[in-house]
């Protein structure tokens, strides 16, 4: 089972993301990033960690942005190795060229989903980033 | 294990190289190997037409020598043909589902900077086509294989170990 962290404002959306992955994983959940930071620093604490982490950017105290900057530095400070480290799925109304640029290229996340989207997206990126089977597993690497 | 065969019964498996794209109404496979290079698939799940490409270059007005040469290989450029490629299949621009991926940091000195720039190029380009993005796997120092499924709109993708020197 997947560990999940879910960051959005949205109650509605919250609830919506876990239904989506009862099956998969255990999801937990922070209302802004100021709350997302503190969960992965006490998952830090507690010797776990998470598999992935959705993040909105919009959002009260700290928003998704500067939350996703502040745990990818709180993951070198603690020199987690890069493949225990939680795959950043930015999820947001926000389509314009410089966030889905910047998310991706300065501040670690891994991968960008535009809301509305659709159930089948989200398990498609999940495969892409090794969190779910892929058809391309059964291929060999090429490099 | 999943496997294409498995799910896609029949399916037709195209490979592209760099400069390369296709648009088509009939079940496809379409894979593709990118480094700092960048391909955008397009999909209409009405009409189940899909186009994909993969380019080199961010923006074909930078390269005035190479205009006579194949304008797939320009970001821009490749982005304006399919979606009209795309019209011209029946698609509508409020169905189309677009997705951009590559544009990784190049190990060479010389390409410094060229797979963030490409990526601009795609969304600053989908931004003015009004095309919106829904998903983006983009950046990071890892070439990636992309497997593109025409009919479901579909991406498949696997990060490489190296980078190598790949489009």
């Amino acid at each position: 089972m997947l560990e999940i962290l879910i960051v959005d404002d949205s109650d509605s959306l919250r609830f919506i993301l876990k239904a989506f992955f009862k099956d998969i994983g255990h999801c937990q959940e922070a209302v802004n990033g100021r709350q997302a930071v503190q969960k992965v620093v006490d998952a830090l604490d507690r010797g776990q960690r998470f598999d992935v982490i959705l993040m909105d950017i919009m959002m009260p105290e700290k928003d998704g942005l500067d939350a996703t900057k502040d745990i990818m530095a709180l993951l070198n400070e603690r020199q987690v190795p890069e493949e225990q480290r939680p795959k950043v799925i930015m999820l947001t109304c926000l389509n314009d060229p410089k966030n889905m640029l910047d998310s991706q290229y300065l501040y670690g996340a891994s991968a960008y989903i535009t809301k509305p989207f659709e159930r089948e997206l989200l398990f498609e990126t999940f495969a892409n980033l090794g969190l779910a089977p892929s058809p391309l597993d059964a291929e060999a690497e090429e490099a | 294990m999943r496997t294409f065969m498995a799910e896609y019964p029949g399916i037709e498996f195209v490979n592209l190289g760099v400069g390369e794209g296709l648009v088509t109404g009939q079940p496809t496979a379409v894979s593709t190997v990118l480094g700092s290079c960048v391909a955008v698939t397009f999909h209409d799940p009405v009409r189940q037409v899909g186009a994909v490409f993969h380019a080199l270059l961010p923006n074909w007005s930078d390269y005035p020598k190479g205009k006579s040469q194949g304008e797939f290989k320009y970001v821009d450029a490749a982005i304006q043909h399919f979606a009209n490629a795309m019209y011209l299949h029946g698609a509508s621009r409020a169905n189309l589902v677009c997705k951009v991926f590559g544009g990784a940091n190049a190990m060479f000195k010389e390409q410094f900077g060229m797979g963030q720039k490409n990526v601009l190029s795609a969304f600053k380009t989908l931004e003015s086509e009004r095309l919106r993005v829904a998903a983006s796997d983009v950046g990071g120092d890892r070439g990636r294989k992309l497997v593109f499924i025409t009919h479901t709109g579909e991406v498949f993708v696997k990060r490489l170990r190296t980078q190598q020197a790949l489009g």
